[in-house]
């Protein structure tokens, strides 16, 4: 069931209803159970696992917790992160590294081979299993109280707002939430919806029309020239962007409806002064899970300086591997880290509001844009080759563009509006345009926003891209 | 604080309702006088009035001069024949014209994959400006399960995506002088041509109905219906099993049907072909010639 579906739009006004309807010592029963359905929507046997993962994790933090020796205490932590980290390495990497060290074994003539597993990789494994490390994590260094009542930990885990991808969010600030009761209140509703609009914009209107662009071109690479590229992976950046920054504004909004408080994640990140200022805009949610949980643990910046970019370096190639079990991602988390640690050697890391003149500010963001742009070809190439063949050929310009007119005009329309949005929270902030009551320039603003969506979205433009993670 | 959420709250709903009712009544105003590019088409197909209207997708689009028709049959002759959509898109058009001014003669082309062609569902979508207006369109525009009442109840949303065909229909020439005929110019080259052939697709049931639809239409206002498969450069159904089914159908309701699709006088000469399935205009003139004669 995908955000963009009728059905989606059924199942949340019932889910809604019978929310608000329900006692409150109940809702937690409401959800949990509309969370489960929702994932079963997808595949019914996976929900075993995520069940699996979510007692897993709840009995280990309990024994953490209870336990009076550290090395018992460390021992269950283990046993927590190998099975989570297990469940999805098995999924999601046992193929890729099966296949990869088969190349090898093949390089050296062993005749030994590991096997293939026929499996389909569990919506929002990654997103989930990040969600019940963390809060393993926590318990562990003493930041959480466990969670004792086991239907409001599972719907921590499984909360279908940010279920299948997202924001990943901490049990510190998502569990104490299902504790409060909630009321329906106008202002939550507003909020709420204006999140929903921007999402619906963001998917519909630019991430599922410059897709149809993108996908023509990127899978059929060998058709296609250097200023064909150059277009498409323009656009691939607004695609993905609008793809995942519209799943979490919907999950935000609907989340924020029923009353809860979703993390932020994403700050229009191509407004970004730095690598290292994109890194804080983009997937704010995954980024500060890895500075969290696995930055910090492995030295942080609290180390020689070659440790330090070394930290810094393998942080991006891990956070590559975690979106996709293909060297393609591996080499964009890479280039990523390569990119952050030279920023840091040559100190050009600019974060936030830091005061820099408006030229050099365009520049930087400029810069920026390119190099991320570069890394999104890794990331979207359907294989290493076809990735090594667009960098070949993308500055071979003088060749024959694509057109496609149709995607080239809606498109434009929705990047200008994006545009004109996105400068209006980055001059002022959120609360300006979405988390506030509506007024009659907001009215105005999200009316208009419904119509164009109504004018010149994309209805069947399909699943959202980390969907795949 | 209340009073002024919920004035805002009245105000963003109004505006919702006002912009897409006021949009919807702009576009329907200006959008049936679109007379080029595929809307253009579809309209000037709907509007007009001739005695001889031709149905089919891109082959009849490309195969049927109206005027030679018009000239041999002494009749007015429009070609209605849209590329890439088959019989649902037909009936709504034979439907609505009889309505308004019905033709005395339909020539139907079938092409040799009428009754599998699975695109035609996906591609409804184009008819959803005509949603409100023609009572047909609903019905086939409905076949397609993604579309739910939820949405078509918006005037702008029937309306989605249609703004550059405005833009580009306008500067456009139109289509009127050829009556719907749209020749092709090119000559298919034998040397790097790969033909490519009907498979074991399984014949859609919906397709058969409609078919009968049509058949039965043109029966109930007696109007002449001729079923043609047009020539085809080399073969695409290799062993007359669409052909044959549509054959039976034909025979079956005492409807003339006539198989062109290997006609020895214009068959593998690529000097009448732009490629497998679609002839050029010296491709088109003659045929033309030989189906008006066979009709008089």
């Amino acid at each position: 069931m995908l955000f963009n579906s009728i059905q989606f739009i059924y199942f949340f006004s019932i889910v809604l209803v019978l929310y608000y309807l329900s006692p409150f010592k109940w809702r937690w029963f409401v959800l949990l159970i509309s969370s489960y359905y929702f994932y079963m929507s997808w595949n019914v046997n996976y929900v075993f696992l995520i069940l699996f993962t979510t007692v897993i994790s709840y009995y280990t933090a309990i024994k953490i917790e209870s336990s009076k020796s550290h090395s018992i205490k460390k021992i269950y932590l283990t046993i927590s992160i190998v099975v989570s980290l297990g469940v999805l390495f098995f999924y999601k990497y046992f193929n890729f590294f099966g296949t990869s060290l088969n190349s090898v074994f093949n390089s050296f003539n062993v005749e030994q081979q590991i096997p293939y597993l026929k499996v389909l990789l569990p919506v929002g494994i990654s997103f989930y299993t990040f969600q019940t490390l963390s809060y393993s994590i926590d318990v562990y260094k003493g930041n959480m109280k466990t969670e004792r009542h086991f239907g409001i930990y599972a719907l921590y885990v499984s909360f279908f707002p940010q279920l299948v991808a997202g924001p990943i969010e901490r049990s510190t600030r998502l569990l104490p939430q299902f504790r409060v009761e909630h009321k329906i209140t106008l202002s939550n509703v507003i909020i709420g919806m204006k999140w929903v609009i921007l999402g619906y914009f963001m998917k519909l209107v630019i991430a599922d029309r410059l897709a149809l662009y993108v996908d023509s071109v990127y899978n059929n690479v060998y058709q296609h020239s250097g200023s064909t590229f150059i277009v498409a992976t323009f656009l691939f950046a607004f695609q993905i962007f609008g793809d995942f920054a519209g799943y979490s504004s919907i999950a935000i909004g609907i989340a924020r409806i029923m009353g809860y408080k979703l993390m932020t994640n994403f700050k229009r990140p191509y407004f970004a002064n730095s690598i290292g200022d994109f890194w804080h805009r983009w997937h704010i949610s995954l980024s500060t899970w890895f500075r969290d949980y696995f930055y910090i643990p492995i030295g942080g910046s609290r180390v020689t300086k070659p440790r330090w970019y070394m930290n810094l370096f393998l942080t991006f190639l891990v956070s590559g591997l975690w979106h996709g079990a293909s060297w393609t991602f591996i080499i964009w988390g890479a280039l990523h880290g390569l990119y952050i640690m030279i920023e840091n050697m040559l100190k050009l890391q600019v974060i936030g509001k830091t005061k820099v003149s408006f030229l050099e500010r365009i520049i930087r963001i400029f810069i920026v844009f390119l190099l991320v742009d570069f890394a999104w070809i890794f990331f979207r190439a359907n294989n290493l080759n076809e990735a090594f063949y667009i960098v070949r050929n993308i500055a071979n310009i003088s060749t024959d563009l694509f057109v496609d007119s149709k995607v080239f005009f809606y498109g434009l329309i929705g990047l200008i509006i994006l545009f004109i949005t996105d400068f209006i929270i980055e001059k002022n902030n959120d609360s300006i345009l979405l988390n506030s009551n509506l007024n009659y320039k907001t009215a105005i603003y999200f009316s208009l926003l419904i119509c164009v969506i109504l004018m010149i979205g994309v209805f069947d433009g399909g699943q959202f891209i980390y969907f795949q993670f | 604080m209340m009073y002024s959420n919920i004035k805002n709250i009245i105000l963003f709903f109004s505006l919702i309702v006002f912009v897409d009712f006021a949009g919807g009544y702009f576009l329907k105003k200006h959008f049936f006088n679109i007379s080029s590019g595929t809307y253009g088409r579809i309209n000037e197909g709907l509007k007009s009035d001739s005695k001889v209207l031709i149905l089919g997708s891109s082959r009849a689009m490309h195969h049927y001069d109206p005027n030679i028709l018009s000239k041999n049959l002494n009749i007015s002759c429009y070609n209605s024949g849209l590329g890439g959509h088959g019989l649902f898109y037909e009936y709504a058009v034979l439907n609505e014209r009889i309505k308004n001014n019905s033709p005395d003669i339909v020539i139907l082309d079938l092409s040799p994959n009428i009754l599998i062609d699975n695109r035609s569902y996906s591609k409804l979508n184009l008819f959803l400006p005509y949603y409100n207006k023609y009572q047909s369109f609903k019905e086939i525009i409905k076949l397609d399960p993604k579309f739910s009442n939820l949405e078509l109840i918006s005037n702008l949303y029937i309306y989605n995506s249609t703004g550059y065909d405005f833009i580009k229909n306008y500067l456009q020439k139109s289509i009127k002088n050829n009556n719907g005929y749209i020749p092709l110019q090119d000559q298919v080259n034998p040397n790097d041509f790969i033909p490519f052939f009907l498979q074991s697709e399984k014949i859609d049931k919906t397709k058969i109905d409609y078919l009968n639809k049509i058949i039965s239409l043109c029966k109930k206002n007696n109007i002449k219906l001729i079923g043609v498969v047009s020539p085809t450069f080399i073969k695409f159904d290799r062993n007359n099993r669409i052909i044959n089914k549509l054959d039976s159908i034909f025979k079956n309701h005492n409807i003339d049907f006539y198989n062109y699709s290997d006609f020895p006088k214009l068959y593998k000469k690529p000097i009448y072909f732009r490629d497998q399935l679609h002839m050029n205009r010296l491709g088109a003139e003659e045929f033309s010639k030989d189906i008006s004669n066979k009709i008089n």
